[in-house]
């Protein structure tokens, strides 16, 4: 064997580790959902309570009028004793009518709804609810504090399932499950609704499970006054991710986070392209900046926490460095191709079969776990993909039948140079399937964009164009780009 | 403890036993899930490999 050979066997083996990382996030997905139903079993009931605390919800507020009344209704109509309720929204220099709004409902509400204002605002979400909770916790009454946004409407029985498990003194925060609640869905606020039954009811299961949460919903999270005093009785500024933040610091001081999946709050979700692509990057930059903060606690299991469960960094950074497996298995492919292309073949399958099988089975456990979204989102949850990798996954599942049986029915037969073409798309298209979103996003914004981009979307997938934003984030965070806070505009849509 | 409080503690733990009860479903869902993904994968290796 010549040193040519020697080279060509370690550069195959190096392709073939390349392919291989595009499978570490499925797997490790569906590890997580196999571990869902032992949250049957291994969950927190048997240690809550009933237990009624004296709750100070926090709501910040900047131009929140055309929401907050119906907010605070809500809220005034839980399931919960009224004297040990008392909201207080901090308005962030609002231009609007919010302040008038804010007298008004203090003034119908006497004792129970308060209005705080900062006059200096637009320093973003985490400032202001430190504004809020240096007034709070400035004296006893409040024991639990609850920190929502202006627009996330609690169901009845919501507020009373969070801080049953506060009745423990080892649990510091409890999350609870925000679905999307829009009154007139489109096939965004759909996809979303089939992410959050993944990202929340399942996942967040499955890492109660572990002991560790990722991070607690920004529009739902129920704190012990213990908990909050613990990390400085403030909300960790200087971050694009304060929610994620408070959920490690609190972990990291010994106080378990939990996430309810019964306790149910609805939020109004971005209707567009362009409006997911600002929150979600917002998000990605944050979690870009959590990474870097706690490099000394993943994969390092220390005592007092589980953030550094192996299961737990795998799960984090399977999802952080997505795109990075996607681009890798696309390279690792078209190398073998070109090298050994019977093995490429190979390899390509035994992917996208482990793949489709995973996506196939997290999707069923999830489509279980919210029948009712379940029943509107179906398509959306088999297109979470992307049309084009779904038809990829079929052709993975059940050899022949598209690229065979389908085209013999019309009597055509694949020819030599279009088989060849067809195997370097699929090879390519895992990693192309985040251009391709990045496209629908362009396209969003001109004259056929209505039709176009969400038909794009469909067939790249929501999943590729999430892979997509966190790339975004890398670059904003590599050039340092400008991260001031970009509010979600809404509008009042979540149902009544 | 008042009634009112009483009446909502009591009714506060039957909501508690009633979701821990719930979340025993998620043991059929999952094996529903694994015999569903089971079969496709028995087509697959019956009709197509």
């Amino acid at each position: 064997m010549d040193i040519w050979q020697v080279l060509e066997s370690i550069l195959v083996v190096v392709l073939v580790i390349f392919v291989a990382t595009g499978a570490v996030p499925v797997v490790t997905a569906a590890f997580h959902f196999l571990m869902v139903p032992l949250h049957a079993v291994l969950n927190h009931y048997r240690q809550a309570d009933a237990y009624f605390p004296r709750v100070a919800v926090l709501i910040p507020a900047w131009n929140e009028a055309v929401v907050i009344r119906a907010t605070i209704e809500r809220m005034l109509q839980l399931s919960y004793p009224a004297e040990r309720l008392r909201i207080y929204v901090i308005d962030d220099a609002s231009t609007d009518s919010t302040p008038e709004l804010m007298a008004e409902l203090s003034v119908q509400h006497p004792g129970q709804v308060f209005s705080l204002r900062r006059e200096q605002g637009g320093q973003g979400k985490a400032h202001t609810l430190n504004h809020g909770l240096e007034i709070v916790l400035g004296d006893d009454w409040a024991e639990a504090v609850l920190i929502t946004d202006a627009d996330v409407i609690f169901t009845p029985e919501s507020l009373e399932k969070m801080t049953r498990h506060l009745a423990d003194p080892k649990i510091g925060a409890v999350s609870a499950y925000i679905a999307e609640g829009s009154r007139d869905r489109n096939y965004m606020t759909r996809f979303i609704a089939i992410e959050y039954v993944l990202s929340q009811l399942a996942a967040r299961r499955a890492q109660n499970v572990l002991g560790a949460q990722a991070c607690l919903a920004g529009g739902a999270q129920l704190h012990s006054r213990a908990n909050l005093e613990a990390i400085g009785g403030r909300i960790p500024t200087g971050t694009l991710a304060e929610d994620t933040v408070a959920t490690f610091e609190s972990q990291l001081r010994g106080r378990r986070m939990l996430f309810e999946p019964h306790a149910v709050v609805l939020a109004e979700e971005p209707r567009t392209i362009d409006a997911i692509w600002k929150q979600r990057l917002r998000w990605a930059r944050g979690n870009v900046q959590v990474s870097w903060i706690y490099r000394k606690v993943w994969f390092r299991p220390g005592r007092g926490h589980h953030l550094g469960n192996i299961a737990f960094g795998l799960s984090w950074f399977s999802i952080f460095l997505l795109p990075f497996a996607m681009v890798l298995s696309s390279i690792g492919l078209i190398g073998l191709l070109l090298l050994q292309s019977d093995l490429a073949q190979t390899v390509f399958r035994a992917l996208w079969v482990t793949a489709s099988v995973s996506f196939l089975f997290s999707m069923l456990v999830g489509l279980q776990l919210d029948p009712r979204t379940g029943r509107r989102s179906w398509r959306e949850a088999f297109l979470f993909p992307g049309l084009i990798s779904f038809v990829v996954m079929i052709a993975a599942l059940f050899p022949g039948l598209i690229e065979e049986w389908l085209p013999s029915l019309f009597g055509l037969r694949l020819l030599p140079v279009g088989e060849t073409t067809l195997t370097v798309f699929v090879y390519v298209w895992i990693s192309a399937a985040m251009l391709g979103a990045w496209g629908a996003r362009a396209v969003e914004k001109t004259r056929v964009g209505r039709w176009l981009a969400p038909l794009l979307l469909y067939l790249v997938g929501y999943g590729p164009m999430l892979c997509a934003i966190t790339v975004d984030s890398y670059i904003k965070e590599w050039r340092h780009a400008d991260a001031s806070w970009i509010k979600t505009e809404k509008v009042g849509r979540v149902l009544g | 403890m008042s009634e009112l409080t009483r009446v909502q503690t009591e009714r506060a733990r039957h909501v508690l036993r009633r979701d821990a009860r719930r979340e025993l479903w998620l043991i059929p869902q999952a094996l529903v899930a694994v015999i569903i993904v089971v079969a496709i994968v028995w087509v697959r290796q019956a009709f197509f490999v």
